[in-house]
């Protein structure tokens, strides 16, 4: 159990290291919002001990990281189009407000917006990674690419299981369980990447600095 | 009863969770798809804008040999005629001077033709072809090849595709002169509702298709498949030692 507790908090890691190169580098600004923000939606829990606070305000998490990761995809120079990009953030609110609002509630755990944007998610990284993959550069050591391979394994993940846990299937505890540590575990590697891709950033730009 | 309702759930939620899958597989490939486009077309338009640099640098190259080295030989020229001499043997000299002189400018004139602005147009096309095929086969500088040639009417191109079709003309009569040592090229050049087809053919000393193409000495022949893709055209070369060489180039209207 406290190898559970610890990979949750394995967030830490690189919003530890986003805290450093927050004020140096201004590119991956909704990114480092996003990790500042899951890591105190992670400590949330064990702070507050009320089921309805605890879901309102992961409920409301989800739509800021979505909005936040649409905002941290263009600027990486993938929506072109700027109506494209309003269309999908107004999209967005609509289903969680539709979602959020009308078929659940706000203290319910919204599992129809979790599908939604783990779907757009994996997609708007899908076309990232291939955006990249044509620019002739190094992909490995590419801070983009390694986070967008962490969207794609993570959400990708997310999308089968929240599917799962939208209908009232009702699975037994022990295999909720199950699927629950797999994620955890998912989430303590995907956080493990996002650590790689920021010290990537930092070396290069230790790089520009001494050219 | 239960179990049955459960499995029927079960079966929709798999259905629709592989659907939401099969939707991100499909749009990776169309991702790839996109941007390999995008990529293509990025390639084409900086490969268009090499065209363009080296097209500038071959002319100002020509211009400055035109204005430089030519005139100063053309004056060379002039005051060696103008030398009078009464030995005989001095003229003899003179006289093999001034000849030099004019194979040398002939050879100057030859490459300046490769060089200088050439300002083709839509219309002009056709002419251009016709005039500089009847350039080499006038040309005193090479008598030995005899270009036979029917061009017929020429669709319209803008003027870097016109550019491209006279450049190949070019260097297809360069290496059947310098390359293929042939006495005779065929040309053909005629067109279609859909196409332009041009047909050269060669009598010369041909070459060996494997190595040339992937050798490093094949920029002519390697150019004139660059140059037909450019225009997305096919090209179609046979040649075999000894045989000649023929190249058909079927370039879309």
């Amino acid at each position: 159990m406290k190898l559970m507790i610890l990979l949750s908090l394995s967030i830490f890691l690189p919003t530890l290291a986003g805290f450093f190169l927050f004020l140096k580098n201004k590119t991956i600004t909704p990114f480092l919002l996003c990790l500042f923000l899951g890591s105190m939606v992670t400590i949330f829990p064990i702070l507050i001990k009320d089921c309805y606070l605890i879901n309102s305000v992961i409920n409301i998490y989800i739509l800021f990281e979505l909005v936040l990761f649409l905002f941290q995809f263009k600027k990486w120079g993938l929506f072109k189009n700027n109506l494209n990009f309003y269309i999908l953030i107004s999209l967005s609110i609509l289903v969680w407000l539709y979602t959020g609002m009308y078929i659940s509630d706000i203290g319910i755990r919204n599992n129809y917006f979790r599908v939604f944007y783990s779907f757009i998610l994996v997609l708007s990284a899908t076309d990232l990674v291939n955006k990249i993959a044509f620019e002739r550069i190094k992909l490995m050591t590419d801070y983009r690419f390694i986070i967008c391979i962490g969207f794609i394994i993570f959400y990708c993940y997310n999308i089968i299981i929240e599917t799962f846990n939208s209908t009232k299937l009702g699975f037994s505890i022990p295999t909720f369980y199950n699927i629950f540590i797999i994620k955890i575990y998912l989430n303590a590697f995907v956080n493990l990447l996002y650590f790689i891709a920021l010290l990537c950033i930092a070396k290069s730009m230790k790089q520009k600095f001494i050219m | 009863m239960h179990s049955k309702i459960n499995e029927t759930e079960i079966y929709y939620v798999i259905l629709f969770a592989c659907l939401l899958l099969a939707i991100i597989l499909f749009y990776f490939f169309y991702s790839i798809v996109k941007y390999h486009r995008r990529d293509l077309k990025d390639k084409l338009e900086i490969i268009y804008g090499k065209n363009g640099i080296l097209e500038e640098e071959k002319k100002r190259i020509g211009r400055d040999i035109h204005d430089g080295i030519s005139s100063s030989l053309a004056g060379i020229k002039l005051l060696i005629e103008s030398i009078e001499s009464e030995s005989e043997k001095d003229q003899k000299k003179l006289l093999t001077i001034s000849n030099n002189l004019d194979v040398t400018l002939g050879n100057f004139r030859y490459i300046l033709n490769d060089l200088m602005d050439i300002n083709l147009t839509n219309k002009d096309l056709k002419t251009f072809l016709i005039d500089y095929v009847e350039k080499v086969n006038s040309s005193k500088f090479d008598d030995q090849l005899t270009i036979q040639y029917t061009i017929g009417n020429i669709p319209i191109f803008d003027k870097e595709e016109a550019l491209h079709i006279y450049r190949i003309f070019q260097e297809v009569i360069y290496n059947a002169q310098k390359h293929s040592k042939a006495t005779i090229l065929e040309i053909e050049c005629f067109s279609t509702e859909h196409d332009l087809n041009i047909r050269f053919r060669d009598n010369g000393h041909g070459f060996d298709m494997n190595t040339t193409l992937n050798a490093k000495t094949g920029i002519g022949i390697n150019n004139i498949i660059y140059r037909t893709e450019m225009l997305n055209g096919k090209p179609i070369i046979h040649s075999e030692i000894n045989k000649g060489t023929e190249i058909i180039l079927k370039i879309p209207v």
